[in-house]
């Protein structure tokens, strides 16, 4: 390897500068991270640290994540990271990102990594202790052999972001009472099935886990500076009250979701107080969340968690995707539950599918709303987004044409050769609905879904145009695969889980088997239709 | 003497450093009232009716785009729920469009404005939900094919069929599997001879972004895809692995198939994400740069031209900046006929200098020629520089060009440093008798080697400075 002169020497003053036991930045380090922050970093992080296209990327600007202990920033520098965290920001306390920090360590030196780090965590506001060379190398040799980038609770569970005040709440312990309330129960008279030490001295509804309906106890010590008059505010999905010395001082009753906050006013005297707070969740989401404001307390000061302790629910805005009058949406995203090539169809009336692509199949079914944006149009769109509407009903989750050997033989997706499935489009016809064409080996198939909203339902007609020299033998239909199957009172027609039944209208009789429905093919040349007729019950 | 200089330097265009105002006009063209236009991708229609497709799935036509009254431009909605669609071109009354998941053939059989057939043309590459696995589609090549190339999941994984390659789709249907070695394209398009190219960005196994010769059969460096190649029988596997931390000048002597870049747009210094790809086909009307390519840049919100030629078979040549200020990060571009440079941007996801979160503009030449490095073509012993002017014949020597070269290591590894730098020194410069050339003779010239060359003391015959100084030549083959 080559090194000019001019390079070696830059690298020589670097190490010395970083090797000082004063740990002092020299202008011309912190000049030489500037540029190279400028030029790999700064289109993301914004040349200000507070995160490009107004903070739509995380700032570095205050952030807990690259002030502290210098070995988390490090890693993130080396690795990379990815998942969704929470950086708050002085707009929004509660302000979290899910993107991608590619990892740098790849294509920066240690040197730089040293200068870049060193400039960002001694600017915008940033005051920390210089990094040494020796920091990045040491980080090297341990994760040297890492390919992934960091998950940010991976990253978080080895380099905790350290809590730079001490804990709000002294000795704060938390106990979790499963069970389901609709009014705050007498928390005195149950017995807590957990009880935790919540470090951080946080009021923080984590430790429910993935309890759907539970109550919590929050009990410590808030330690006051001068005496005076201290306003509690309280909000919480569902109920909640914090008491003061065994005083109640605010309340929000009963069922409800967050934005019915209650404040309340408590005496204090110069010292140590007894901090209680009881909360309940019925069901949906959950949150609490508990603020102080008092003498010499300049803004608010936060007694829960600074993120929201929304746990389930989605995190990213609402986008509703909703059929025109009289029209047709269609969404080609990712659906939760059915194929990367789904299609959705919402039609204006309340009722809507996902058509899969690869399966050739109209696999879901749902009532009212169609499918909502949000998840997939913000920042990279990870993931899938489940159907917007409520009564969903999977009907099938592999191909749907294919053979069976016998009446108890497992089913066999049509895919090579002469049965192979191609998927050839759609044509919209009046009020924008679609008709689905595809092929399944020399079989023309025109599947075309048609709303009942009435009868809150889907006929599905499908037309199947057989060669004159034959159909392949032996092929069958999977109607539903996954639900319960029993044959209904009516001719032809079953229930399929406990909440849909099909009626199927076709040349041959259907074969119940264990979860699934399949109807055998008796296909002559030429047009042959089939008609399926779904119904919520 | 003081106010006597400063008025000098006002009055003497002589001083003043040239701007893209001078040369180009860029317009943002307004777009729908409340609607998110996250351009992906554009389609010149006859009757100067312009298609964009946005990244959440719409359609629109624009009509008015070249107008001179911007102000008019007037919007249809042809049809909302594509999926992610990052190629589009017009042909016989359809649009053909490269979506995520298949190359499809969108008619309106009506003519009311709106698309109501959608044919499924080839669906036979696999996706599995990562929002990474994007798929950019070019228009058609001489034989009507589509060229699709195909991201890796993740961007770092082959966890679908054909993941990591480009492929191309006949008019038919059929999918044929071309090269092999793909990580994270941001576009693909032709030059001016018909070659296909795409532009791969920095990360595994590729240390900096690159613009990239598709050469039927090759390999483009980044191993993952390669798991597919026993699932095609036209392309022989890599009889050789690539070796990680090696050098690609290096590994190119052990994979006969492996095509080094074209073009290496410099990491951080030129770019950090490029993206379209297009040629300059309309003979003088977009400036002096006919058939030269210009290569689109996400996060800098710039456009940059390369110039390509092809030394022992190989395409290499040099990438100089050009358009810059764009209001969002830019993903396609389409140059009609006539001069008019359409692109469009959006900055969901990955950050853009330009701070808007997505754009629409046109650019056109005011007519006057900058003051540029035309051509930089690789010598035996040095370089022959091209201006779009005569220069100035003092100002080509030696001192006036400084030069740095360096490559990257190839390697598993996210990126790579700079490294293995010698410093080339410029030993003489001689300009030719039509004062429009400058031959340059190098010491220290290294084969594989991106060369930087400075020239800040050139100057026109008009007294003026280039427009962009810095000219990044990739030095794959040293010619006889």
């Amino acid at each position: 390897m080559f090194i000019s002169n001019q390079r070696h020497l830059r690298q020589l003053a670097l190490l010395l500068a970083t090797l000082s036991p004063l740990a002092f930045i020299s202008s011309s380090v912190a000049e030489e991270g500037k540029t190279l922050y400028m030029t790999f970093c700064s289109a993301c992080h914004a040349p200000d640290g507070k995160g490009a296209n107004n903070g739509a990327f995380p700032p570095l600007a205050k952030s807990p994540w690259l002030n502290g202990k210098p070995d988390r920033s490090i890693q993130i520098v080396l690795h990379g990271l990815q998942g969704e965290i929470a950086v708050p920001t002085d707009k929004d306390p509660n302000k979290t990102y899910n993107l991608v920090m590619p990892p740098q360590g790849g294509a920066l030196t240690d040197p730089q990594i040293v200068a870049i780090l060193n400039y960002v965590r001694n600017s915008w506001g940033n005051k920390n202790k210089a990094i040494a060379l020796n920091d990045v190398v040491k980080n090297r040799r341990t994760t040297g052999a890492r390919t992934t980038m960091w998950q940010a609770d991976e990253l978080l569970k080895k380099h905790p972001i350290e809590a730079n005040t001490p804990p709000p709440i002294k000795g704060l312990i938390s106990k979790v009472y499963h069970g389901s309330w609709k009014t705050r129960p007498d928390f005195s008279k149950l017995k807590p099935e957990a009880t935790y030490e919540e470090h951080k001295g946080l009021i923080s509804i984590a430790n429910a886990g993935n309890l759907k309906s539970f109550g919590m106890v929050w009990e410590g010590q808030l330690s006051i500076a001068r005496k005076g008059n201290y306003t509690f505010t309280l909000d919480s999905d569902d109920g909640s009250a914090v008491y003061l010395d065994g005083k109640l001082v605010a309340e929000v009753k009963g069922l409800g979701g967050m934005g019915r906050a209650k404040s309340g006013k408590t005496k204090l005297s110069k010292g140590l107080h007894d901090i209680r707070v009881e909360y309940f969740e019925f069901s949906g989401e959950e949150a609490i969340t508990l603020a102080m404001q008092g003498p010499s307390i300049k803004s608010p000061l936060q007694l829960s968690a600074v993120k929201p302790n929304i746990k389930k629910g989605p995190r990213w805005p609402s986008i509703p995707i909703d059929p025109p009058v009289n029209g047709t949406a269609f969404y080609r995203g990712f659906i939760d539950g059915s194929t990367p090539r789904a299609i959705g169809v919402g039609y204006d009336g309340g009722i809507n599918l996902a058509f899969s692509a690869d399966n050739l199949s109209i696999e879901m079914l749902w009532q009212k709303r169609f499918y909502d944006g949000g998840r997939h149009w913000k920042g990279r769109g990870q993931g899938n987004a489940p159907p917007a509407g409520t009564d969903v009903v999977k009907l099938t989750s592999m191909p749907v044409w294919g053979t069976l050997d016998s009446p108890t033989a497992q089913w066999q997706p049509a895919n090579e050769g002469q049965s192979k499935r191609r998927f050839r489009g759609y044509q919209l016809g009046e009020n924008d609905r679609p008709t689905f064409n595809y092929e399944v080996g020399s079989l023309k198939v025109s599947d075309i879904p048609t709303p009942e909203f009435d009868s809150k339902g889907i006929t599905r007609t499908i037309t199947i145009d057989a060669p004159s020299s034959g159909a392949p033998e032996n092929l069958h239909l999977l109607i539903c695969n996954g639900l319960d199957v029993k044959a209904a009172d009516s001719a032809n027609t079953y229930l399929l889980g406990n909440n849909m039944q099909v009626e199927i209208n076709s040349n041959s009789s259907a074969l119940v088997r264990s979860k699934e429905l399949i109807l055998p093919l008796q296909l002559k040349p030429g047009k042959n239709q089939i008609t399926l007729r779904y119904q919520w019950k | 003497m003081r106010s006597l200089l400063l008025s000098l330097a006002l009055i003497s265009p002589l001083f003043a450093a040239p701007t893209q105002e001078e040369f180009y006009l860029r317009e943002e063209i307004p777009l729908p009232k409340g609607e998110v236009m996250e351009i992906g991708s554009i389609a010149l229609m006859p009757d100067q009716k312009v298609a964009v497709t946005t990244r959440r799935g719409d359609l629109w036509i624009c009509e008015g785009a070249y107008a001179d009254d911007l102000s008019k431009v007037k919007w249809t909605l042809a049809h909302r729920g594509l999926h992610e669609p990052l190629g589009m071109f017009y042909q016989d009354g359809s649009l053909i469009l490269t979506q995520r998941p298949e190359v499809s053939k969108l008619t309106d059989t009506n003519n009311d404005g709106k698309i109501d057939s959608f044919e499924t043309i080839c669906a036979d590459w696999g996706i599995n939900g990562d929002y990474h696995e994007y798929a950019f589609g070019s228009t058609p090549d001489k034989d009507g094919n589509v060229w699709v190339v195909l991201c890796l999941t993740g961007s770092f994984n082959a966890n679908s069929p054909w993941r990591g390659w480009c492929v191309r789709i006949t008019p038919e249907g059929e999918m044929i599997p071309t090269c092999s070695g793909i990580r994270s394209p941001g576009g693909i398009g032709f030059n001016a001879e018909g070659d296909t190219f795409y532009t791969d960005n920095q990360g595994v196994w590729n240390g900096s972004s690159s613009l990239k010769w598709l050469k039927p059969g090759s390999f483009q460096g980044n191993p993952t895809g390669n798991i597919f190649y026993p699932d095609q029988t036209a392309i022989e596997p890599l009889k050789n692995q690539p070796k990680d931390g090696s050098r690609i000048n290096i590994e190119r002597e052990r994979i006969p198939k492996f095509i080094p870049p074209a073009v290496v747009l410099p990491h951080g210094k030129v770019g950090q994400s490029p993206t379209a790809i297009i040629h300059d086909q309309t003979a003088g009307k977009f400036g002096p740069f006919a058939n030269q390519v210009f290569v689109g840049e996400q996060t800098h919100s710039e456009v940059q031209r390369v110039f390509l030629e092809k030394v022992n078979g190989i395409y290499q040549g040099a990438v100089i900046k050009c358009l810059s200020g764009f209001r969002a990060g830019i993903i396609p571009m389409r140059l009609s006929d006539d001069g008019t440079l359409f692109i469009g941007g959006s900055n969901r996801g990955w950050a853009s200098r330009g701070g808007k979160p997505f754009t629409f503009e046109r650019v056109r030449s005011t007519g006057k020629t900058p003051f540029e490095i035309l051509e930089m073509r690789a010598k035996p012993d040095g370089f022959e520089l091209t201006f779009t002017e005569a220069v100035d014949p003092a100002s080509i020597k030696p001192d006036s060009f400084s030069m740095a070269a360096w490559t990257y290591i190839y390697q598993s590894k996210y990126g790579s440093p700079e490294v293995d730098q010698p410093t080339p020194v410029i030993k003489s410069a001689k300009v030719s008798p039509d004062g429009k050339s400058a031959r340059l003779i190098v010491d220290g010239l290294v084969k594989g080697h991106v060369h930087h060359l400075i020239s800040n003391g050139v100057r026109s015959s008009k007294g003026s400075e280039l427009w962009h100084k810095d000219a990044y030549y990739t030095l794959n083959e040293i010619p006889d």
